[in-house]
């Protein structure tokens, strides 16, 4: 872009705030148009955990595994992992910009966790994990052996082969959005309540969004980080993005003895100890059973009870955990679930038109990656450099 | 089939009627109305002798009271076994209470008890003209659709919600019969005791009881700022409450918050000063009767649900609305 114009950024989650966040770094001033408000969604209700690709799931790393990292075309997280990266080494410099620019304490905090391996097949797939991604530089693993584990954790079932210890941040997902929101405002970003319904267009260039209240907001550039609604949103465009909805959620419970100070994952559900021990977050990943409609927003006692009774045979002495708070929302997946892919680049057909969403379950994970690249896509008109192949992944001409 | 009893169960409040129970009362005077039926009202506790008539000059035919110093305070299991003795004698069809904390306890332990149904926090009640049954509108999924319920039990039991019905004015020429029940309770037979009563602590106004309230949203921008919504709640008697954004902020304390997961409030007037209007929020003040939305934004979604709405900066519209208080004298 030219001049240093308006950039209208459809969407107020977690993609859309860190995209404001990174064009005002660049001197770029955007206009956030939310429907509900910042974070209502699921950038508001995540478990907000950061590590190595989300710090939960590392056998993905290998394109012979079928689990959720992959796409049926065979692509592998490996092709946008520096989203992961960037997102893990910035963190806490960006906590601190966002509480001195925004005034956002995002309670960032690290804490390790330990993602048991049960059988000898995971033993020896961690131990691989563990190699490839110390070589990344960015992480730190290592195995630890089952009287490691239980030395915190005694009540772990007996079985247990050993661990990854790595480590990971959490976030409070809503003050982070907002915060992100917040410091872009301080750079001359504004963010506008509003439904947005469809795009003013001359030839191939969008001139603004149009409103439900019949009002419409004129732009130089429009970016779709609608999240799982980008799906309308690429269909007003010609170009409908497939995309799956599902919808995930985690329990905040209160215990009254503090607990060990890491975390316990068995891969696909997750206890993470909060805020001084008392509180923790237990999750699970996301699940093609809970694939929705754009509806289907109603957290079910099901799912619930699944989170409970599979975090407690994970640690049975969670057993008298409160429950304080039942939180999740839809997010937008790559069809079909379980695979996983985002979108990031230019509608194709339209030259000042571009997407950010798709991002699953991992969405805080990759949020500063994201950011970063697609306020330098829109400034530059091209990705950053040492970049090009990673954004011709994950372009939307590519599915 | 009873003779269409209406049993409004009566909290007394530092020695007098409680508010919502006069209204739980007006609810049950148009029930009754509209089905040839009877308001009988029922009041546990000290002093419900004096009080008694007061839940006749607010619509009640007959009412029962128990001033045993056994039940002086709120007890699940002594306040059931009068329901019990009572439920002999009157075999009521509809039993009604205000939402408070004492109506959301022993509502559903009442249900369970007397094999009828309870349904909490309704907003609207009426008669099914061709049923007879009693139709009870509550909110639902946090306060964006309000469903209309009808049960096949009985006693049709429901709490109300503070400020759904409007009480009727006293009218101190309405008759009624007064009754003493005939109780023996022994408190070594409960399963629960009363060991101590310890109050809330709460600086100024509840927000919850509070007939003004100001609500500050993200817009408001800082700490100090709020000062300046307490000053102006403070001269209209009312208190501050605020968005989750605000008091994520920390200008404000998360006790403040207003919304699903903070506090209900149902105030006379409730100004929403740089408050978008999302959902989680309007679940938490749309039961107010008036609001007056002060946004910037002019497509902030709180101007659909404001009854008022000024399009500007808050604080210059807010300084000038002070002004205009200081000039009328109010406060």
């Amino acid at each position: 872009m030219s001049d240093k114009g308006n950039i209208i950024i459809v969407g107020g989650g977690v993609i859309g705030c860190s995209i404001a966040y990174h064009l005002g770094l660049r001197g770029y001033t955007s206009t956030i148009i939310e429907k509900e408000s910042i974070a209502a969604r699921s950038s508001g209700k995540a478990w907000a955990v950061i590590g190595s690709s989300g710090g939960l799931r590392l056998s993905e790393l290998d394109p012979s595994e079928n689990t959720m990292f992959h796409s049926p075309q065979g692509d592998t997280m490996t092709h946008w992992i520096e989203l992961f990266i960037n997102t893990y080494i910035r963190l806490n410099d960006v906590a601190r910009d966002l509480k001195s620019r925004g005034g956002m304490d995002i309670e960032l905090s690290t804490c390790p966790i330990d993602i048991l391996a049960f059988t000898d097949e995971d033993e020896t797939l961690f131990k691989n994990d563990i190699q490839k991604l110390n070589d990344t530089g960015v992480w730190e693993l290592h195995w630890v052996e089952p009287q490691d584990v239980h030395k915190d954790w005694p009540d772990v079932a007996k079985e247990l082969k050993g661990a990854i210890r790595t480590t990971v941040h959490q976030v409070e997902p809503y003050k982070f959005t907002l915060g992100l929101a917040q410091a872009a405002e301080k750079m001359g970003a504004r963010v506008k309540q509003g439904d947005v319904t469809g795009f003013k267009t001359n030839h191939k260039r969008v001139t603004g969004v149009k409103l439900a209240s019949g009002k419409e907001i004129e732009g130089d550039a429009v970016v779709i980080a609608m999240g799982p609604w980008s799906l309308d949103a690429t269909k007003w465009l010609g170009n409908e993005l497939p995309m799956q909805l599902v919808l995930e959620a985690c329990l905040r419970m209160e215990v009254d003895n503090p607990l060990p100070p890491h975390g316990l994952s068995d891969g696909k559900y997750t206890i993470l100890p909060r805020t001084g021990g008392r509180e923790l977050i237990m999750g699970s990943a996301g699940d093609p059973h809970l694939m929705q409609d754009h509806w289907g927003t109603a957290l079910s006692e099901d799912h619930k009870y699944e989170i409970l009774e599979n975090a407690i045979e994970i640690a049975p002495s969670l057993e008298d955990a409160r429950l304080v708070e039942y939180r999740g929302d839809l997010q937008g997946w790559a069809p079909q679930p379980p695979y996983h892919k985002p979108v990031m680049g230019v509608m194709p057909g339209w030259e000042n038109a571009f997407v950010a969403t798709r991002f699953g379950t991992l969405g805080i994970c990759q949020s500063l990656g994201a950011g970063t690249l697609m306020a330098d896509l829109i400034i530059d008109g091209q990705p950053p450099m040492g970049h090009k192949k990673l954004m011709e992944h994950l372009d939307p001409a590519n599915g | 089939m009873s003779d269409n009893n209406i049993l409004v169960f009566c909290e007394i409040n530092k020695g007098s009627l409680a508010p919502i129970s006069t209204e739980a009362l007006a609810a049950g005077r148009m029930l009754a109305d509209a089905s040839n039926g009877k308001v009988i009202s029922l009041m546990i506790g000290e002093n419900a002798g004096q009080i008694a008539g007061q839940a006749i000059q607010y619509g009640a035919d007959e009412c029962y009271i128990t001033d045993i110093p056994e039940l002086a305070d709120y007890q699940t299991e002594g306040y059931l076994s009068v329901f019990q003795t009572l439920q002999d004698s009157i075999t009521p069809e509809i039993i009604i209470m205000g939402q408070t904390g004492v109506g959301r306890d022993i509502a559903p332990a009442l249900a369970a008890y007397l094999d009828g149904a309870a349904t909490l926090d309704c907003v609207e009640l009426a008669i099914d003209a061709d049923t007879g049954r009693l139709l009870m509108t509550k909110p639902v999924y946090g306060g964006n659709v309000w469903a209309v319920f009808e049960t096949e039990y009985t006693p049709q039991i429901v709490t109300v919600r503070a400020k759904a019905f409007e009480a009727l004015a006293p009218d101190s020429s309405r008759n009624g019969e007064i009754l003493v029940l005939d109780l023996n309770i022994k408190q070594d037979a409960f399963k629960t005791r009363l060991i101590e009563i310890v109050p809330e602590q709460v600086e100024g106004i509840r927000l919850e009881d509070a007939r003004v309230v100001i609500g500050g949203g993200r817009g408001i921008g800082s700490e100090e700022a709020f000062s300046k919504l307490e000053e102006i709640a403070a001269t209209l008697n009312g208190t501050v409450g605020a968005s989750r954004a605000a008091c994520d902020n920390c200008w404000v304390p998360s006790t403040r918050q207003i919304g699903l997961t903070g506090k209900i409030v149902t105030p006379e007037l409730y100004f929403a000063v740089g408050i978008s209007g999302a959902s989680q929020h309007m679940a938490g003040c749309s039961g107010s009767s008036h609001i007056i939305a002060v946004n910037n934004d002019d497509g902030a979604y709180i101007f659909n649900e404001a009854d008022y709405g000024i399009i500007g900066d808050w604080e210059p519209v807010m300084n000038g609305f002070m002004n205009k208080l200081k000039e009328l004298d109010v406060g």
